[in-house]
């Protein structure tokens, strides 16, 4: 059955809805912290990807609005003494602005040059988070307002706010793509000049893209931070942030929007069964992006894509509704 | 010389040639012409290995040499002229005239022939190639193609953004490589020029090949409705 | 002015390192993460030969040099070619993968411990010229740098292999119709870059400290010096990685830690002003 693709995209969405729901009613509460975990996670991934996989900007200094996030919510909260939850409008909203502040330098470059100019301007961050010491410096801060939360409101307050970060990045990608300007990144990605013939303004799609993507990726910073309890630059900042985001992007099939899903199963997976490995297992991961991204460059999604016959979240609407 | 026999190929899922045959004896010159997108820049980017055939296949003096790699191909005696020149930017006439000698097949094409035979190129010699003229620019992408001694010259609109006296030159300098005994297959989109410049022309639509035939006294009613597909 | 001096040396080492970056990012449009994780490794090699055989670490140097080369061409031709002509991504995430086996391969070997190369008495040597003491060992690395800069811009300017790479770095579909082959180019290149940084890597290690996790900055430096350069011009790789390795020594004048910071700051603001690197500038008079 082929139902209208975006009726069966929000059933998915509402199936993902339902399960998150769930997760805090039935879990336990390490299941809780986990799926929280992995919500931030997903959240993150779904927004590089969707500047990486549909945009072609590949950021490589994503961690930069990850730790910009996190901070946010630890100094506003530390700040006021007050529940830390809503603050990660706080990280969105500040994140959103590093991107408008980096585009000037970022939007001449392509490829290569912007993948590490991304990368020097998160390392420029991380440097000077290090020397700042009212934020703690090298060493990091605590997130002290969370002291004197009760167990309970703390557990389901982080999960609630990675959670709905979570479904807010989903909402964000499914209609993000199958809007206009969705459609204009796509043409960027195939042919920049020819989009441009086409009267699509590249700067201003990949400036707004970069933002929703980096406020999106702050919020998720944020509510991972929450769960962490504690923050530093060599953490937030740090190269780590990429790899677990290229891991969930490549392995479950860059360039689609049920891929990361898959992917952050799969590398939570492999995470909690093999990371007593230590470096072998970091090892192990670098392999698989390698054979992964030059043996299926479709990843595992596209491989349970040919089983199901069909795109859970479909991107693009059917030839049929199209003539509509 | 070259034969190309039943080719079928084209670009993923698009199929662009369909059966093309055509022979080229040693010495002779074959136009190829049609409308845009008939497939005669895909024919030549089968001969020299760019484009692998679905079907069918090409030899030179009798070996087979659809399915090699272009470099392979060079090698073994075929050079093009690209449509639009394609000239190295950063090397200049004289580099890219020995970039043409790269593969070092031995015969009698070395820079001193081709400053005699191109007596325009010799003064510009060390200048960068993107500062020459557009009719100085396919002189020279002429010259490089023959700095490796092909036994096949292969030449793809070499009139393409040119004034017409530079059209001239350059034809006058494929009627001495003509004279000179040269095989040659040349892709015209001026079919007068066509025709007046090729022993044998072969008229090429929707990647097949419905007229050919000698030049000398061709029927241009004929051509013009095999050019067009009013049949 | 002895900081700024040192600067000066150690930036043409971040020369050395963005030379062989150049060659391939001319090449073949694309770069590899993992260029300062092979650095890295290159320097551990210098290391273990030199205590395995009881000798100078400048002994093994030319020894490791080879090996890289090796390394890298295979590398090329069985991984990074196989990524070629599909988009800019595939090579961006193979070569991320490569750096992150790479840095966890050096710590299983050789550990998280800090090392460096002993120097010997020469370390200490130094000679007298117009008033400065200048260091036996900076004037070496520094002519090394130079030997290097000349030997490659002379390959590049007047050989048959230097043509076929400026040729392939123009149109490597065009180069394939001259009969070149781009794939050996590519693989060469590939070696060459290692081998070249090796060297550098060699001189660098006798003077700073290395770990398995300082490749992605070595990376980094690499980079900002070709960009700093300007893409596609050799000498201006030099004057890049001079420029960086001043804007480092005088931000370290500042405050001790704020070197690399300096560094990265003037990079993304010559960037932001000087898309073209500083050959821009010389192109423009
Ligand atoms: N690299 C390519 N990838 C995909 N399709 C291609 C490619 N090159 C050509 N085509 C398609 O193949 C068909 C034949 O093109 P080709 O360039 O062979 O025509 P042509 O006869 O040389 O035309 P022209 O006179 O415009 O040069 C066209 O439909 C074109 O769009
Ligand atoms: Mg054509």
């Amino acid at each position: 059955m082929r139902l209208p693709s975006i009726n069966r995209s929000f059933i998915v969405l509402a199936v993902i809805v339902l399960f998150l729901i769930l997760v805090p009613i039935l879990g336990s509460r390490s299941t809780v912290n986990l799926v929280a975990e992995m919500a931030a996670v997903l959240a993150i991934a779904l927004m590089w990807n969707l500047l990486a996989g549909f945009g072609g900007m590949v950021f490589m200094g994503f961690q930069v609005f990850v730790g910009i996030g996190g901070y946010a919510v630890f100094m506003a909260a530390n700040g006021f003494q007050v529940l830390p939850f809503p603050f990660i409008l706080l990280s969105a909203a500040l994140c959103a602005l590093t991107a408008l502040a980096i585009m000037p330098i970022l939007s001449r470059l392509q490829g290569a040059q912007f993948a590490i100019a991304s990368w020097v301007i998160s390392e420029v961050v991380r440097l000077t988070v290090f020397q700042t010491s009212v934020l703690g410096g090298g060493g990091g801060i605590s997130l002290t307002a969370m002291r004197s939360v009760p167990r309970e409101l703390r557990m389901y307050g982080t999960y609630g706010s990675a959670a709905l970060v979570l479904i807010v990045a989903l909402v964000v990608c499914v209609f993000l793509m199958r809007s206009r300007v969705g459609l204009a990144l796509r043409a960027i990605r195939d042919n920049a000049t020819a989009a441009e013939a086409m009267g699509i303004d590249l700067r201003r799609t990949q400036r707004l893209v970069m933002m929703i993507a980096a406020a999106v990726a702050g919020a998720g910073g944020g509510a991972y931070y929450m769960l962490a309890l504690q923050i530093g630059p060599g953490t937030a900042f740090s190269m780590n942030w990429m790899a677990i985001t290229l891991f969930v992007v490549i392995l479950g099939g860059i360039g689609t929007l049920e891929g990361p899903i898959v992917g952050v199963v799969v590398y939570f997976l492999l995470r909690e069964t093999l990371s007593d490995l230590g470096s072998v297992y970091f090892i192990l991961l670098g392999l698989m992006a390698i054979l992964v991204t030059l043996l299926f460059p479709k990843g595992a999604w596209g491989g349970l894509r040919q089983l199901i016959g069909q795109d859970l979240l479909p991107i693009r609407r059917n030839p049929s509704e199209s003539k509509g | 010389m070259i034969s190309i026999n039943d080719l079928h190929a084209g670009y993923g899922a698009l199929s662009v040639l369909f059966g093309v045959s055509l022979h080229v004896a040693e010495g002779q010159t074959l136009a190829l012409i049609g409308s845009n997108g008939a497939g005669k820049t895909t024919t030549f980017s089968v001969l020299t290995g760019f484009v692998k055939p679905r079907s069918g296949n090409v030899t030179l003096n009798g070996s087979v040499i659809s399915g090699l790699a272009p470099t392979d191909i060079v090698s073994m005696g075929l050079a093009m002229v690209p449509e639009g020149r394609r000239l190295f930017p950063s090397l200049t006439v004289e580099e890219n005239l020995m970039i043409g000698a790269h593969c070092d097949r031995k015969g009698p094409w070395d820079l001193k022939r081709v400053y005699s035979v191109f007596p325009a190129l010799e003064p510009l010699r060390k200048r960068p190639s993107s500062s020459l003229s557009g009719g100085q620019q396919q002189l020279v992408a002429i010259g490089r193609a023959l700095m490796s001694n092909p036994n096949v010259l292969l030449c793809d609109e070499l009139s393409l953004g040119l004034s017409p006296a530079a059209v001239d030159i350059v034809y006058s300098a494929i009627a001495r490589l003509r004279a000179e005994g040269m095989t040659l297959i040349i892709v015209e989109q001026d079919i007068s020029r066509a025709l007046a410049s090729s022993d044998t022309f072969a008229c090429m639509r929707h990647g097949g090949i419905p007229l050919s035939g000698p030049s000398a006294g061709a029927d241009r009613a004929q051509i013009s409705s095999a050019y067009f597909g009013m049949d | 002015m002895e900081v700024l001096i040192n600067g000066a040396f150690i930036g043409a080492l971040y020369g050395l390192y963005g030379l062989g970056l150049a060659l391939t990012l001319g090449l073949m449009r694309q770069i590899n993460l993992a260029h300062g994780d092979f650095i890295v490794f290159s320097a551990y090699l210098t290391l273990q030969g030199s205590l395995l055989l009881g000798v100078h670490p400048l002994m093994v140097l030319p020894v490791v040099a080879v090996v890289m080369f090796v390394v890298g061409f295979v590398l090329q031709r069985l991984v990074i070619e196989r990524t070629l002509g599909r988009g800019e991504m595939p090579p961006i995430l193979v070569t991320f993968g490569l750096s992150i086996i790479l840095q966890n391969v050096m710590l299983e070997l050789f550990s998280a411990d800090t090392r460096n190369l002993n120097p010997g008495p020469l370390g200490a040597a130094s000679i007298e010229i117009a008033g400065l003491s200048l260091g036996v060992l900076p004037l070496l690395t520094l002519a090394v740098s130079f030997a290097i800069f000349w030997a490659t811009s002379a390959v590049f300017g007047s050989t048959k292999f230097g043509r076929a790479i400026r040729a392939t770095s123009d149109s490597d579909q065009t180069a394939q119709l001259m009969g070149i082959n781009t794939s050996r180019i590519f693989a060469v290149a590939m070696g060459l870059t290692l081998a070249i940084s090796a060297i550098a890597a060699g001189f660098y290690g006798m003077r700073g400290n290395f770990d398995p996790s300082t490749g992605p900055e070595r990376m980094l430096f690499a980079f900002e010096a070709v960009i700093l350069g300007g893409v596609g011009s050799i000498w201006g790789t030099l004057a890049g990685g001079i420029l960086l390795g001043l804007s480092q020594a005088a931000g370290s004048l500042i405050n001790p830690s704020y070197g690399p910071l300096v560094g990265h700051l003037v990079f993304l603001v010559v960037l932001l002003a000087l898309p073209g690197g500083l050959m821009s500038l010389r192109r423009r008079q």
